[in-house]
């Protein structure tokens, strides 16, 4: 199954979740979603991990992430526009989420300063 | 994606994506490994999607498995060499009894 075919199958499964998103710019095969718990200052899994999708959408906001998540039915997904407040660090892709703080870890090294830097430029359109 | 609602088909189609097509290079290398995430896939798929869609088919692990193989081209080529070794590994799953089960 070549790449191409792989990306028409994520896009059909994410356009059932959205019709809206028109093509799929990056994606990393595995991470997983914390919650920063502010009362003991410390990262709690938020039990979402799975493929992360970097989408794009033919309607404003026309861009955002999708995370598909392997333990449960609630999926992960967020718009990015100017008002994402992204921090970037080593571990972590830290943004705000309403009143929570969300922490993506990336598995595979590799991809972690390219989906980082993804999701800035997206952030910036 | 509204379950309530998917057709088998559209429903094969996301667990694919959510446990096939997507997974590191590593996870699709040997028998067992596939195996491990399609277990996976038909955990969520009883637990979760026919909880949401109970007139969706019920499934033992066997008869998931060859559905699966049949709809994901990805392992459809695959089956071919290794069909023995699968259904080796099949076997093995079945005769093991397995916690709560």
């Amino acid at each position: 199954m070549n790449k191409a075919a792989r990306k028409a199958v994520n896009l059909s499964v994410l356009q059932r979740h959205d019709p809206h998103i028109s093509d799929i710019i990056d994606s990393s095969s595995h991470v997983v979603v914390y919650k920063f718990d502010e009362d003991s200052q410390t990262w709690t899994k938020k039990n979402v991990e799975g493929t992360m999708f970097v989408f794009k959408r033919s309607t404003a906001p026309y861009y955002g992430f999708f995370i598909m998540n392997r333990l449960g039915l609630e999926n992960l997904m967020a718009d990015l526009t100017g008002d994402m407040a992204l921090q970037l660090t080593s571990d972590y892709i830290i943004y705000r989420a309403g009143e929570d703080i969300h922490g993506i870890w990336i598995f595979e090294t590799t991809d972690r300063d390219r989906i980082a830097a993804k999701l800035q430029e997206c952030c910036k359109k | 994606m509204a379950w309530t609602t998917a057709t088998f088909d559209e429903v094969l189609d996301d667990l694919s994506s959510r446990f096939i097509i997507n997974v590191p290079d590593e996870e699709l290398a040997s028998v067992e490994r596939i195996c491990f995430q399609i277990e996976q896939a038909h955990w969520f798929y009883e637990d979760f999607v026919r909880e949401q869609n109970p007139a969706l088919p019920s499934f033992n692990l066997k008869n998931f498995c060859a559905k699966f193989f049949q709809h994901c081209p990805l392992l459809h080529e695959w089956s071919n060499e290794h069909e023995t070794a699968f259904a080796n590994f099949m076997e093995y799953k079945i005769r093991v009894p397995v916690c709560g089960a």
